[in-house]
């Protein structure tokens, strides 16, 4: 066999050449420092083995944790936003869900009790506030007269005082809110609990009958509200300003016009202001 | 291997004794400079310490070893812009010039006769793949399967680099 290994036109002769040059390169060695150092490394690892094993359980307590982490920001969240006040597509802002659900549990309470046939329509309205639907509710179009979500607003001022009853109902009965009864199809609804009215009916003929003489004065109360916060809430429109500007010009406060004009033009500065209110806002 | 991941140091001096002048012998003929294959060596060697947990006896430990060994003379490659000439490249990739390099040196000290030099020259300017599989073979003792599994290359590629290889040397050693 080594015979024929010598015989160069055998490969395998080739191959133990190239191995045997190989062979004869320099014999490389890691340096004793590097030997130490790893040795070295090994012992600690295997010193710190155990540590390393008990620090194996809380990575996987990492999963739960982080997944328990997100669902309470989620809940976090959703909480946030629920608590923020929505705006309806007038424009004007709805109470926070908070505000609405506690007197619109109240309102559920007082007319749910008893089972007076007229507030049949508007009993699902307060459930679906108090449930935190205040989306479904801000997505319904918004008739001029108060919505569902104004009847929970109605019941969050104080009742009306004895004689402001009396003298609601003198007033004739016209004042009952129709949208109410028109958004909200008559429905069956699990009795709510039921506590003991708020006050006590006057001119009687139920609980229900009640809560439609309080509405005139909630409502009205409502309106200025809802006015006040709209006007905090829906920016003035350009011509308005500029009239407003114009006013104050008419009436000769000149250096206060000079101010409201400076301010339109720098919070409008690409609006381009027509030569007609040029002349009625600038100073002559 | 199990012994050391067991907690038994010792075992672990025994291993390294047996496979450190295999492994540094294929990692220092694998890269330029002595600087570079000390410290590919090193994080070799702790890599292996790290991931003993995770090593699970179906394959050879030396297969297991010259794996790492091959992930990490890989990314040196890489990260020495050597991607000119890839693990992968084919056999008649770009070729790595010796004269360009310095690493040379040490083989050329040692080589003493003509044929000796040119040996070393061509075994410098093998391509890394064709270079990789000599050495697992002729130093590290790995079979051509083994090689192909520390490699996560094909059999008949590593047949074939292997094959490239040693005629490129042979060549060399008949001038």
């Amino acid at each position: 066999m080594a015979e024929r290994r010598d015989d160069p036109s055998n490969p395998a002769h080739d191959e133990s050449r190239v191995r045997d040059a190989f062979r004869a390169l320099p014999p490389l060695e890691p340096p004793a420092a590097l030997d130490d150092a790893i040795r070295a490394a090994a012992r600690r690892a295997v010193a710190a083995g155990p540590v390393a094993d008990a620090a194996r359980p809380a990575r996987r307590w990492a999963m739960p944790v982080s997944v328990a982490a997100v669902m309470a920001l989620a809940i976090g969240v959703a909480l946030h936003v629920d608590r923020e006040t929505p705006v309806i597509a007038d424009g004007s802002p709805v109470a926070p869900p908070q505000e609405i659900a506690k007197p619109a549990a109240k309102e559920a309470a007082v007319i749910a009790a008893p089972e007076g046939s007229a507030g049949t329509a508007t009993r699902e309205e307060p459930r679906a506030i108090a449930k935190g639907e205040t989306a479904a509710i801000v997505a319904r179009p918004t008739p001029p007269v108060p919505l569902a979500k104004d009847t929970a607003t109605m019941a969050a001022p104080p009742l009306p005082s004895r004689e402001e009853r009396r003298a609601a109902n003198a007033e004739p009965p016209a004042a009952p809110p129709p949208a109410v009864r028109d958004v909200a199809p008559p429905q069956v609804i699990a009795p709510a609990p039921a506590p003991a009215p708020i006050a006590p009916p006057v001119g009687a003929s139920g609980p229900a009958a009640d809560t439609a003489r309080a509405a005139p004065f909630a409502a009205k109360r409502m309106k200025s509200e809802s006015a006040a916060s709209m006007e905090r809430a829906v920016p003035e429109s350009p011509e308005r300003q500029l009239e407003r500007i114009a006013d104050l010009r008419a009436k000769g406060l000149h250096d206060e016009a000079d101010r409201e004009l400076a301010r339109f033009r720098r919070e409008r500065p690409d609006y381009r202001i027509s030569d007609e209110w040029l002349a009625r806002v600038e100073r002559r | 291997m199990l012994a050391f991941a067991a907690g038994d140091a010792g075992a672990f001096d025994r291993l390294y004794a047996r496979h450190r002048g295999t492994v540094f012998r294929f990692v220092a003929r694998s890269l330029p400079t002595p600087a570079d294959a000390e410290e590919v060596f090193q994080e070799v060697w702790m890599k292996a310490i790290e991931a003993r947990h995770r090593y699970e006896p179906r394959a050879k430990f030396t297969t297991w070893l010259y794996a790492i060994a091959h992930n990490h003379l890989a990314d040196r490659w890489r990260k020495k812009g050597l991607s000119l000439v890839p693990l992968d490249a084919g056999e008649d990739g770009p070729v790595h010039d010796p004269a360009d390099d310095p690493s040379h040196e040490p083989f050329a000290q040692v080589a003493a006769g003509e044929a000796m030099a040119r040996f070393v020259a061509a075994f410098e300017a093998l391509p890394p793949s064709q270079r990789e599989a000599f050495v697992m073979k002729e130093e590290a003792g790995l079979s051509i399967a083994e090689i192909a599994a520390a490699t996560g290359a094909d059999i008949e590629a590593v047949k074939s680099r292997v094959r490239y290889a040693t005629a490129k040397l042979r060549e060399a050693l008949d001038g």
